[in-house]
């Protein structure tokens, strides 16, 4: 902990400090985080995370030199965007690179500065389960994204763009999403984390979808090095559906964790992701679907490909209440060892309370098949093509769920350059 | 085309092959027989290059090539096809991408320029329609879902678009009903020219009707022990290997 003093110190001033309710809060966030520190490997939760790094690095306050050409260039190769941009270069708005039209979305900070109690229930409330990194991020969080969706709101993806910038001081950035959609409503957001360097992203998201409402969130992360923390918790009304894709490709350790809390009968919840490691990445998903009421499912498919000496993890709770009869919640986690010296963990964790369910999980853990790399070869095709043909084939059934198609299409594009990369770039 | 000396193969340190000589012409179609054991899969792996077979003495010249200098997919390249017994099943991965991916693979590899994709769609389909492979299945996973004959009718439709100069089918007939046996003879035949030739791995003298071989060997105990015209065939089926061994 005694890495953090300059840097707590350094961050003191957050926006809304002036707001009692909110500096108490900030200041009992930071109290819990000092009593329990960084997350340890021995607590289930993190086992196979690797936050080991943080626990080393010194600290500073913002830094606000921030290379704004680097992020420039990035959000320029990004394709055309249609509705709302926010782009955070280390954790940082960046107005010029954004455009915000919408009457939906907001920046935290300019939400926070102009009326914070139109917040406070969503703040006060937070996570149910914070993990001490998300305490944490109540106590520094600065910037996010507050987004409120409306029936006459503009049903145009929605996209936020986080840019890791190499060479700026170890600072890390506390990101706050607060996302709620009122009833008969829907809406894509679309977050993408990319760039590259040591910068450590924490960043917290609370979701409420009302009654018949659908969102569409796909998160894809492809930056180079760096340590990503995403703790997001999402609560379903009745009938209300909410798809999730995650992506996790480069990133020195990443982590996605994931809480549903299924609040509304019928309601539906479609989560999804691939990892994508090489070199000495870590990636870990963790998923807890709380399903409370009668009748609603959840389907969960994950598959991770892993490289090198890579690392991928995935721990996929289900807990069914004993009043959740009639649910129906299925989960699968495949996973791809390219090297022997690479790992998957895969685990699947089902509490289930009442008696007439459907739940089932599957998970397995492989290697290429040879006689298909053989059959390929013998087609012509050489060794690289034939695993890549392979792979693209292992990740593909997952990546085409995605409804969106210039998201599917993106996707794809996406790890079929990882492929290219991790089988002709040879180690990294 | 083909020339095979004195072939020693072990497969997982058990001989198989002990001093297999073969030769192929250009525009000749050698048919091969005998009993199970006898090395003939493994002849038909060991030209092809799959891993696991191990070339213990002898030598293979194919089109001017020392073989074993050369990778499964670069025998490809060169002009060599193998026809899978049992043709392997790939989810996620469609005929047409395969067949494409595989064609430009050759291609580049060879120094050509790779095939459009108006070209190559126009080239699959009529191979298809030849052969009698629904255009749908083309657009379906690589033999997942199809049945054995369709399996075959797939390969021989690959053989079609890939056009090798010299393709090993190892027992492409087995298995099959006789619309599904005419459907592959007719590859076969189509395959038929002056500078092609083939290599036919068969158990039974029934394919023989549709495609008449040039030459029958009789292989056993990992040799070739007996070699004639197509009418070695019917003498076979009439009297069996223990005949002629």
């Amino acid at each position: 902990m005694d890495n953090l003093t300059p840097y707590l110190e350094a961050m003191a001033a957050q926006p809304g400090d002036t707001v009692g309710w909110l500096a108490e809060q900030r200041h009992a966030a930071l109290n819990r985080f000092k009593v329990q520190g960084w997350p340890s490997k021995k607590l289930e939760a993190w086992r196979y995370a690797d936050l080991r790094p943080l626990a080393r690095t010194s600290f500073v306050g913002r830094d606000d030199h921030v290379d704004e050409q680097y992020a420039h260039d990035l959000v320029a190769g990004l394709p055309a965007q249609r509705g709302d941009r926010l782009v955070f270069v280390a954790g940082q708005l960046m107005p010029a690179l954004s455009s915000l039209g919408g009457t939906a979305v907001r920046a935290l900070s300019s939400a926070l500065a102009d009326n914070p109690d139109r917040l406070k229930d969503r703040l006060v409330t937070g996570p149910s389960a914070p993990s001490s990194i998300a305490d944490l991020n109540a106590a520094l969080m600065r910037e996010g994204v507050v987004i409120d969706v409306a029936p006459t709101d503009s049903p145009e993806p929605i996209e936020i763009v986080h840019i890791a910038v190499p060479g700026v001081a170890p600072s890390g950035a506390h990101i706050r999403h607060l996302f709620r959609l009122a009833p008969d409503t829907t809406a894509t957001i679309r977050e993408r984390f990319l760039g590259e360097g040591d910068h450590w992203l924490n960043l917290v998201m609370q979701c409420e979808l009302g009654k018949s409402s659908t969102l569409d969130l796909v998160s894809e992360t492809r930056r180079e090095g760096g340590i990503q923390t995403w703790e997001g918790e999402v609560t379903l009304g009745a009938d209300a559906r909410f798809n999730h894709f995650v992506l996790h490709a480069g990133g020195a350790s990443l982590r996605t964790a994931l809480t549903v809390n299924v609040e509304g009968e019928g309601a539906h919840a479609e989560l999804a992701g691939v990892q994508l490691g090489r070199g000495t990445d870590v990636h870990d998903i963790r998923t807890q679907l709380n399903h409370k009421v009668l009748g609603a499912t959840s389907n969960q498919s994950f598959k991770a490909v892993v490289d090198d000496r890579a690392a991928s993890s995935f721990q996929g709770k289900v807990v069914v209440a004993r009043d959740a009869q009639k649910t129906d919640a299925q989960q699968s986690s495949r996973n791809l060892l390219l090297k022997r010296t690479a790992e998957a963990n895969t685990k699947p964790e089902l509490e289930i309370y009442a008696d007439d369910v459907q739940c089932a999980h599957g998970a397995t853990v492989g290697e290429l098949d040879k006689d298909a790399l053989f059959y390929l070869m013998s087609r012509g095709l050489t060794p690289t093509a034939a695993r890549s043909l392979l792979i693209e084939a292992f990740v593909a059934d997952v990546i085409d769920e995605i409804t969106d198609e210039h998201v599917r299409a993106q996707i794809t594009d996406v790890a079929a350059n990882w492929m290219h990369a991790a089988l002709e770039g040879g180690e990294r | 085309m083909l020339e095979i000396k004195d072939l020693h193969v072990s497969v997982a340190d058990k001989p198989i092959l002990k001093g297999l000589n073969l030769t192929v012409n250009a525009g000749e179609v050698h048919a091969i027989m005998g009993p199970n054991g006898a090395g003939k899969s493994t002849l038909a792996y060991t030209l092809a290059g799959r891993p696991g077979y191990e070339v213990t003495g002898g030598t293979v010249h194919f089109l001017g090539h020392d073989l074993f200098e050369l990778e499964a997919h670069e025998r490809a390249a060169v002009g060599m096809f193998l026809g899978l017994q049992y043709p392997v099943e790939i989810p996620g991965v469609s005929n047409l991408n395969f067949l494409r991916t595989a064609l430009n693979s050759m291609r580049t590899q060879r120094g050509e320029d790779e095939m459009s994709a108006g070209e190559f769609l126009k080239l699959v389909r009529a191979k298809a329609a030849e052969l009698g492979l629904d255009a749908e299945m083309l657009k379906r996973a690589v033999n997942v879902g199809f049945s054995g004959g369709e399996k075959k009718r797939n390969e021989m439709v690959q053989m079609a678009v890939i056009d090798p100069k010299f393709a090993v089918l190892d027992e492409t007939d087995s298995g099959l009903d006789i619309d599904a046996l005419k459907v592959v003879a007719q590859g076969i035949n189509a395959q038929r020219s002056p500078t092609k030739s083939t290599l036919l791995i068969t158990h039974y003298q029934r394919l023989l009707d549709y495609v008449v071989p040039d030459f029958v060997h009789v292989l056993a105990g990992g040799q070739i022990i007996k070699t004639g015209d197509k009418s070695l065939a019917l003498t076979l089926e009439r009297d069996g290997y223990a005949a002629v061994a």
